[in-house]
Order: C-alpha cells, then sequence, then structure tokens
C-alpha cells in the first residue's frame, strides 16, 4: 500500500519550478535605457535596409535580366543576397519590437528575446561576412586563372 | 494554538518589508543564462566585422592617400570634394569598427567578470553604434532625396 501524500511537506510543491538564479546578471537601469535608446535607430536602419532591397528587387524585374553572365550570376547569386539582406532587415525590426516590449512589459524574458534577436542578427551578418570573402576570393582566384590560360 | 499553515502575511515572523523585498526581487529585471550565453556567443562574430570593418578602413585610407598624391597642389574643385568625401567616409568606418570593436570587449569583460556594469558597458557601446549608422543612414538618404529634386 502506498503511503498518504503529504501536500504541506517541505520542497515538494515547488520543485518542477525551482530555477536556480545564482547565474543571473541583475540588469541596471542605465543597461535598460541604453537598450531603448537602440530602439528608435535599428527600426531606421531596418526599414531602410527593407525599402531598398524593395525597390532594387523591382528595378531587376522591371528592367529585365541581363543574363550574359550567365544563369548563375545573373539570378542565382543576386536571389540568395536580395533574400539574406530581407532576413537582416526583418531581424533588425523583430529586435526593434523585442525593445518595444521590453519598453511596454519590463520582464526578463523580454530583456532576454531583445538580446537573443541581437544575437541571431550579428550571427547572420557574420556568416553573410563570411561567405563574400570567399566568393571574392574564389573570383579572384578564377580571374587569374582565367588570364594565364588565355596566355 | 498557531496555526503552522497560515499565510506569510498574518505570520508575526515575516515582516511586511521582507514580503516588500522579496517581491522586488521577483520583479527586478535580470540577464537569465539564455540571454547571457545569447550575448557571449555574438562576440565572436561581432569581432569578426569590426576586423572586418578595420581592414576596409586601412584599404579606404591607402585609396585616399595615393588620390592626394595623384592629384598633388593642382587639384580642381570636383576632385577636392571627392577626396574630402571619401575622406569623411573612411573616418566614420574607422569609428563603426572601433564601437564594433569596444562591444566585443565588452562582452568579453561581461563573460569573464559577470558584473552588471560591464553589461551596462556592452549595450551601452552598441546603441553607440547603432545610433552612428543611423545618423549615417538619415544623412545618405536625405542626400538621395535632394539628388533626386535637384535638376
Amino acid at each position: 500500500m502506498e503511503p498518504p501524500i503529504n501536500p504541506y511537506e517541505a520542497g515538494q510543491i515547488h520543485l518542477q519550478t525551482f530555477v536556480d538564479r545564482s547565474s543571473y546578471i541583475p540588469v541596471t537601469p542605465a543597461t535598460v535605457n541604453a537598450l531603448l535608446a537602440t530602439k528608435f535607430w535599428v527600426f531606421l536602419v531596418g526599414i531602410v535596409l527593407l525599402v531598398l532591397n524593395c525597390i532594387y528587387t523591382l528595378s531587376i524585374i522591371s528592367l529585365g535580366l541581363d543574363m550574359s553572365g550567365g544563369f548563375f550570376v545573373a539570378i542565382i547569386i543576386p536571389t540568395i543576397f536580395t533574400f539574406l539582406q530581407l532576413v537582416l532587415s526583418v531581424r533588425l525590426i523583430q529586435y526593434g519590437v523585442a525593445i518595444g516590449r521590453l519598453k511596454r512589459l519590463g520582464t526578463s524574458e523580454e530583456f532576454e528575446q531583445a538580446i537573443v534577436l541581437q544575437s541571431k542578427f550579428w550571427k547572420l551578418l557574420g556568416v553573410i561576412s563570411l561567405v563574400m570573402i570567399v566568393l571574392m576570393v574564389a573570383s579572384f582566384l578564377i580571374s587569374i586563372f582565367t588570364v594565364r590560360s588565355a596566355f | 494554538m498557531e496555526n503552522p499553515y497560515q499565510t506569510t502575511n498574518s505570520n508575526p515572523i515575516y515582516t511586511n518589508s521582507e514580503v516588500f523585498q522579496q517581491d522586488r526581487q521577483a520583479e527586478r529585471l535580470e540577464a537569465t543564462s539564455f540571454a547571457q550565453s545569447a550575448l557571449y556567443g555574438s562576440k565572436g562574430w561581432v569581432r569578426l566585422i569590426s576586423v572586418l570593418g578595420f581592414i576596409y578602413f586601412a584599404i579606404m585610407a591607402l585609396i585616399v592617400f595615393f588620390t592626394l598624391s595623384f592629384l598633388g597642389s593642382g587639384a580642381g574643385g570636383l576632385g577636392v570634394m571627392i577626396v574630402f568625401m571619401t575622406l569623411i567616409m573612411t573616418v566614420i568606418t574607422f569609428m563603426l569598427a572601433l564601437r564594433l570593436s569596444r562591444f566585443s570587449s565588452s562582452i568579453a569583460r561581461a563573460e569573464v567578470s559577470r558584473n552588471p556594469h560591464d553589461l551596462e558597458d556592452a549595450i551601452y557601446e552598441q546603441m553607440r553604434f547603432w545610433r552612428l549608422t543611423g545618423i549615417m543612414t538619415l544623412v545618405v538618404l536625405v542626400l538621395f532625396i535632394l539628388s533626386l529634386i535637384s535638376p
């Protein structure tokens, strides 16, 4: 026979909701103010990037595609970079929205969300930068080999 | 007879000020371990982009230097204007790279010390970066609109 459950036993009721707060860092009001001051600029840059991306895409569509560089150069690479720029601008706008939520609600979860979104932005920007460097080096090497083979 | 299951508010062991402090503790903003790991994870990417910024600055500075040496004393108004604009862009590139570098260094300090003021420095440096980027975006936008309006 099972022993009867004592609901008043110490440590049983809050066992599942216990969170170790020893590793948490308190966020000072100056930190929150600095983050709130970032909101406007992040929104501005994100929206300008988004608009520029839209103008670039529309101009390519309206002017027609120049296929002289081949399918890969004319379509694939611009499409990938347009998409990545779109994601970057959306990430920035999301970051601005998260800061706005932090301003309204003022909880640690909103602070966490804002920090995670900015981290995702920097990671994506870093990956794009690395890919661009690799593409630049590759195109440089290809051009050198092309010139050498011509002579 | 004392009731051991009575709520804390009427229990003489807990004073009202202690309960208030506990509640305030729960409401205080904290950087959770997830937020911290996201911030620390962005350190490397921010450093990478700042290094790329410094490389870009060095290339632009070389271009300005060689252009100035080629132009010499007989430079016309347009030449001086172009060099001046390139010089401004070079200085801004350096400032942006410097702010990103400081942002990355502040994250590294916060990771080691777990001091709230180092976290504050990191967020503040990030705000300064976005403010400068936003101001530059506004300036470029205004110049672009002026160039469209002017005949």
